[in-house]
């Protein structure tokens, strides 16, 4: 494993459809599950500054619940304006009870 | 005549409040129909009666869960009612601050955000203003959210699963501005630990009428059922039932708000639940017939089996039948036009079939398409069209039903008369002549001088 990685949260803390910020990451990013796959992404919805674990995870995709922007989790690439700038997401993996995010070394 | 283009204010000017105490005269029992009909009467009912009101908003199950949110009307004003994640209940106006545009279009729904469709303003479940789109860029940072926050409704509160809201900031409790009327109400809304719950959604519906007939009506009227609704009772009636079966009961009582305008009235005498199994169905009747034992054990005998055909009005525009179950608000589209609100009300812990021909035997009977409904929508649009008329404008009305028969029954409390009676009219109008006139709260709070003086 990429030896900058950090701990999002347990496997048993997140339904499938819940999302909720990663604490002590500098840049914000999110954590979410949907269709038995773990994400995490920028948490920041590049259209106009708003935090995604707001707004609603489905189907490898996250939808902004201000302005309807959505995105690609598996890619980052904007799905729906009003963004046109994608977001970043990050490599995860589960080991044992616990989530861990892959951050570019 | 205000003149062309005048505000409302300017529209207002030409009543005084002694000329609008005028309009209801209890010592002689007239009314002056301008009361129904008068436009610049009608911008002063909105600030002094709906803006100092508690008004109905939604029945507490129509927004169980944090996030859900229900769209309404306070008078003509627009507002989202809105659960918390804490439980509570806040409404605020339904409008942008940014350019007045409507934030909700839906009906009701769930949300974590409103975002106003025009420019993308996004409020949260609050009504607090959380993001402005170019916020940066555009108002380079100076704009303060805090001050831009949805206006919301000063009080909020709920009686037995009906939650209201008032304006006025000043308002007493909704506790204190029920009174009496919540041992009337609870006949229809305390049957049971579990209480109430919605059947269906809402019926709505416009019809060309003063509010006031409506809720008049629903608050005194129990006169007109026996003569407008008689058709319909005989197409409800089985088959083959004699002309005596249909004879209407003589005994019965109406109750008065002192000063509060709120009114009510039933018979005393028990038929069993037959005419609600005729109006809503025999398996309503027999539920309500069987619940009686647990019912008196709560509420008593004389609630259980004295208040039968019952209507009842809370001021100014909550109005509902008891036993039948329909509720409905009439929201005031100027003098002369309504928006019919319509919800179907039943024991939220009966059975599922029960619930169900409840409620379709409620739509059956009181809805856009009900039997009963036709008949009071006729009456009242037809009265609206004759005062298009100047001299049927000027004639007064006849509202000396009962006038100084006022009585006393140790079943019941409050200002009692005959069921047949307009004392709770005159006290309906008595209240909305004293809102009219400015009278403060404090004020108000007095109650209404005695009709014989």
């Amino acid at each position: 494993m990429n030896p900058n990685t950090v701990r999002a949260c347990a496997v048993d803390s997140l339904k499938d459809g819940e999302m909720q910020p990663v604490a002590g990451t500098v840049d914000p990013i999110g954590i979410g599950k949907a269709g038995g796959e773990w994400f995490a992404f920028e948490n920041n919805c590049t259209h106009d500054d708003f935090p995604l674990t707001e707004g609603v995870i489905e189907d490898a995709e996250i939808e902004c619940p201000l302005h309807g922007a959505r995105y690609c989790l598996r890619t980052g690439k904007v799905r729906a304006v009003p963004a046109t700038c994608s977001i970043r997401v990050y490599p995860v993996h589960v080991v044992g009870g616990d989530v861990f995010i892959e951050l570019p070394t | 005549m205000p003149r062309e283009g005048a505000t409302p204010d300017d529209a207002a000017r030409g009543w005084t409040a002694e000329a609008i105490r005028k309009l209801v005269d209890v010592e002689t029992g007239t009314l002056d129909p301008r009361v129904y009909c008068d436009g610049a009467l009608y911008q002063i009912e909105l600030e002094q009666v709906f803006g100092r009101s508690w008004l109905f908003l939604a029945h507490r199950s129509q927004i169980p869960k944090a996030g859900d949110y229900f769209t309404t009307y306070m008078g003509e004003d627009p507002v989202i009612v809105s659960r918390q994640k804490d439980g509570s209940v806040v409404a605020f106006l339904n409008q942008c601050r940014h350019r007045g545009m409507r934030l909700a279009r839906l009906d009701h729904g769930n949300t974590k955000f409103f975002t106003c469709s025009y420019h993308g303003w996004s409020y949260d479940s609050a009504g607090r203003l959380v993001n402005v789109p170019m916020e940066k860029n555009a108002y380079c940072s100076k704009l303060n959210k805090a001050d831009w926050g949805a206006v919301r409704v000063p009080r909020v509160e709920e009686y037995k699963g009906l939650i209201f809201g008032c304006w006025d900031a000043e308002v007493p409790s909704l506790d204190e501005s029920l009174g009496d009327a919540k041992f009337y109400m609870d006949a229809m809304f305390d049957r049971s630990d579990a209480g109430t719950e919605i059947w269906g959604g809402v019926h709505k519906w416009v019809i060309p009428c003063n509010w006031k007939f409506a809720s008049e009506q629903f608050c005194s009227d129990m006169y007109h059922a026996p003569l407008s609704h008689m058709s319909a009772i005989l197409a409800v009636m089985p088959e083959g039932v004699p002309p005596e079966a249909v004879q209407w009961p003589m005994e019965g009582v109406q109750w008065r708000s002192d000063s509060a305008g709120h009114g009510t009235g039933f018979h005393t005498a028990d038929d069993q639940g037959q005419l609600l199994a005729a109006i809503v169905g025999p398996a309503v009747a027999e539920y309500l017939m069987a619940s009686r034992p647990r019912v008196a054990d709560r509420l008593g005998a004389t609630r259980t089996h004295a208040v039968n055909g019952a209507h009842m009005t809370i001021f100014p525009t909550c109005c509902f039948l008891p036993g039948i179950n329909t509720l409905r608000v009439w929201h005031p589209r100027g003098p002369n036009e309504i928006e019919v609100w319509a919800l179907a009300v039943v024991d939220a812990d009966a059975p599922q079939a029960v619930k169900d021909q409840w409620g379709q035997g409620i739509t059956r009977t009181f809805s856009p398409a009900g039997m009963f409904e036709q008949d009071d929508g006729e009456n009242w649009i037809e009265v609206q069209r004759v005062l298009r008329g100047t001299k049927s404008r000027r004639q007064p009305f006849n509202l000396q039903m009962g006038l100084g028969n006022e009585q006393s029954d140790a079943r019941f409390p409050g200002k009692l008369s005959y069921v047949f009676s307009e004392a709770a009219a005159r006290g309906f109008y008595t209240r909305w002549a004293r809102m009219m006139a400015g009278e403060s709260h404090a004020d108000l709070a007095a109650p209404h001088l005695p009709e014989v003086r």
